[in-house]
């Protein structure tokens, strides 16, 4: 028996001596899913040499061996002491098909460079001219001797300008139907005819790319899975992006800011928080966010078995994105003519300043603005109902 | 809508269509600037800056009804200059005042050269007071929409147990601004005051004051209102546009029907909104009873429609709706700061139920 109680605690230890104010500073400044890369890395390094850096992997790979229960207790403790948010893109994402996919030498390659963090991946999946209709994606991967030529482009890769590695969709049959002529390639960063233009969003930061590629060689070896059937790789992926993500401890952060929010915004001679209007629509917000808590846990139940989440995974991204954006708008409310300035350099965790806005709101527009890019991307909430409607109700 | 009014509004849409460019104005944005001086000097050429402005004054005399069309294309062009907030709000307190007041004040307004805000409306007034021998008005504003840009702020102050209104100049020594660039493209700031006081300064005093304090605010809500389903507007032409000419699985993502549906209830949410900010407008020139009322339901139905709408917008779109460059976030961005301007949506709704007719 597994004593759950005394993990906590050893997790709440670590943490305590782990996180230095900075990194947690990196943490509650956080504005979307990504952190300040350089916290991130550091955070990363730390987790590392504490050997709990890849929680949901196999020890054989490098995880810590825990159970379903000890992951979700970390992942909470961490969200909750404010730990900036590692780079998911690897370990999250591309670890689990290669450990699914991957040849014996690309394990031993790539898997331990993820964990170090001498690996940092994007993901190259979609195009200008493919985004929910991904299958239409047009960057070619043509063969020549033992390489491939890739040549195309990506756009919304987030962290490519801190990456140093991309694994891209790529087509390489245009002779079948889409999704037949697709494959998995891993490339290179720095590789010749590759190039990088940061693409600035709605906050004024830059967080994603478009990368290009002109006839970028990349050995064969470097393929995952076989050739064409890329299509089956990347769902595998998409899935695991969607299901893998526990939104219940992202909503309770929420809501435990929105309630320290609440107690600082007046409302006439009191606050926010004794205010019964404002109080019963954060009420409805939280009974949304325990049915999704108990969605999340019985699908996990089911998933202990350790099946791949599927179409139910679907479910829990679109509600689980939609009830944060939700609570995004409680927070506006609260934060009221605070939301105004735009001022980038304060959400810089080694800002030290004048600040124009008081710290319970100093992320809040910013929030706001990022995570409607949350039913965009992973799959947008309009291509998951689809996913819902065909494979759980077969219309 | 009468000649004179009608060749506003083309005029305007020409104008805006012919100069206004977006890119152009990120440029500017980008380069740190609220708002675009040379657009100001044209809207002042342009005669839009005596609008509101009494005949016997030197203006055109059009009531809120009249303007907001044009109010309602500013949103839809993203116009960041803040002409109604010098026109339409600090102008309609100078308009109230004293004779010398209109006539220390009023050309300024007319010819462009002040160009004038106001706090929020829960700002609390500047403080007048007397310290050894001399006045002093002093205090502190926070978050003035356009307050780094403007030359004047049109403030409230209580002096001798009574609330006054004035008209700061903020290159004042001893007024300093610490100004911010703004999610909408502006710049706000946080103004702080301690200049010499003089009576003789006050545009409004007393019971007068009062009033205009209240007529101010419902102005300012039913301009934001305006500029608010200009936005709609502007999001909603944007997404139809943008989704007849995005084609994904082979055709255009307009001829799907879920996403025709949504836009089809984006245009009768932009379309019901619109109907009450113009109905309220009216109201409001009418001096009609319900016209508080009204100016409260205009104000509060924009903020949640507007909300919507502009969400909406950026979810059909997609990722390049996520970008800066693009202009449909800009819409989204700024109907959220409308949202808490001058009044939050919940104390709107307040308001409205204290008042509410059984």
């Amino acid at each position: 028996m597994i004593d759950y109680p005394a993990f906590r605690e050893s997790v709440r230890d670590f943490l305590h001596e782990a996180l230095t104010p900075e990194l947690r500073r990196a943490g509650e400044l956080t504005t979307s899913v990504f952190s300040d890369f350089d916290a991130a890395l550091a955070w990363q390094k730390k987790l590392h040499a504490q050997g709990w850096i890849a929680p949901d992997w196999p020890k054989e790979f490098g995880g810590p061996g825990w159970d379903i229960q000890q992951r979700a207790i970390f992942q909470e403790e961490c969200k909750l002491a404010n730990a900036p948010s590692v780079v998911m893109m690897g370990i999250q994402m591309l670890g689990p098909m290669l450990m699914h996919y991957g040849t014996e030498d690309q394990k031993h390659h790539y898997l331990p460079r993820m964990l170090s963090g001498e690996h940092i991946w994007c993901q190259g999946y979609s195009e200008p001219g493919a985004g929910s209709d991904l299958a239409s994606l047009k960057t070619s991967a043509i063969r020549d001797g033992s390489d491939y030529v890739v040549t195309g482009t990506k756009i919304w890769t987030s962290m490519a300008q801190h990456a140093n590695q991309i694994f891209c969709l790529v087509r390489t049959d245009k002779s079948v139907k889409p999704q037949a002529g697709i494959s998995f390639l891993l490339i290179e960063l720095d590789s010749p005819g590759i190039s990088i233009a940061p693409i600035v969003s709605l906050d004024g930061q830059v967080e994603q790319c478009q990368v290009f590629f002109d006839d970028v060689r990349v050995p064969c070896a470097n393929l995952l899975g076989a050739e064409n059937d890329g299509w089956s790789v990347a769902k595998f992926l998409l899935e695991f992006e969607r299901g893998g993500h526990n939104f219940t401890i992202d909503v309770k952060k929420q809501l435990r800011k929105i309630h320290r929010q609440a107690e600082l915004s007046p409302w006439g001679e009191s606050t926010r928080a004794e205010d019964i209007v404002f109080q019963h629509r954060l009420a409805e917000a939280e009974i949304d966010a325990l049915a999704l808590e108990h969605t999340e846990l019985r699908i996990k139940g089911a998933a202990e078995t350790g099946g791949n989440p599927g179409a139910l995974s679907s479910l829990v991204k679109v509600v689980g994105t939609e009830l944060g954006q939700r609570l995004n708008e409680l927070s506006m409310d609260l934060v009221g003519p605070a939301a105004g300035p735009q001022c980038l350099n304060i959400l810089d965790p080694l800002y030290s300043g004048d600040m124009p806005v008081p710290e319970h709101a100093l992320t809040t527009m910013a929030e706001y603005i990022n995570n409607r890019a949350s039913t965009i991307y992973g799959g947008t909430a309009e291509i998951q109902r689809s996913i819902i409607a065909k494979k759980v109700l077969g219309l | 809508m009468s000649d004179e009014k009608q060749m506003l509004r083309d005029s305007a849409e020409r104008f805006l269509r012919d100069n206004y460019d977006f890119a152009d104005r990120q440029a500017s944005v980008n380069a740190g600037e609220g708002m675009d001086a040379n657009h100001w000097r044209a809207f002042s050429e342009m005669g839009w800056t005596a609008m509101a402005i009494p005949e016997n004054a030197g203006g055109f005399g059009f009531g809120l009804a009249d303007i907001a069309p044009l109010i309602e294309l500013f949103g839809q062009y993203l116009v960041r200059e803040p002409l109604f907030e010098s026109v339409v709000l600090a102008g309609g307190v100078v308009i109230a005042g004293s004779q010398a007041a209109q006539e220390r004040y009023l050309p300024g307004i007319i010819d462009g050269s002040i160009i004038a805000t106001i706090p929020q409306a829960t700002a609390a007034p500047l403080m007048a007071a007397s310290d050894s021998g001399q006045t002093r008005l002093h205090g502190d504003l926070q978050f003035v929409p356009s307050g780094g840009s403007a030359t004047h702020l049109l403030a409230q102050v209580r002096y001798e147990e009574q609330l006054h209104w004035l008209m700061l100049d903020l290159e004042l020594p001893g007024v300093s601004r610490s100004s911010y660039p703004s999610h909408d493209g502006r710049r706000g700031a946080h103004i702080a005051v301690d200049v010499p006081f003089e009576q003789a300064s006050l545009l409004l005093s007393g019971a007068s004051a009062d009033l205009a304090t209240q007529a101010l605010y419902q102005r300012a809500m039913l301009v934001a209102a305006a500029e608010g389903v200009g936005a709609m507007q502007g999001a909603l032409d944007l997404t139809v546009e943008y989704t007849r000419q995005r084609e994904q699985f082979g055709q255009p993502l307009a001829s799907f029907q879920a996403l025709q549906h949504r836009m089809a209830s984006m245009l009768i949410q932009t379309e019901l909104t619109r109907s009450l900010v113009l109905a309220a407008c009216k109201a409001w020139d009418d001096h009609a009873d319900n016209a508080v009322q009204l100016a409260l339901a205009a104000k509060a139905k924009v903020d949640a429609a507007a909300r919507s709408v502009t969400q909406e917008a950026i979810q059909m779109h997609g990722g390049i709706a996520t970008t800066e460059e693009y202009r449909v976030g800009h819409y989204f961005k700024r109907t959220a700061l409308l949202e808490s301007w001058p009044l939050h949506r919940d104390a709107l709704i307040a308001e409205f139920i204290k008042r509410r007719h059984p």
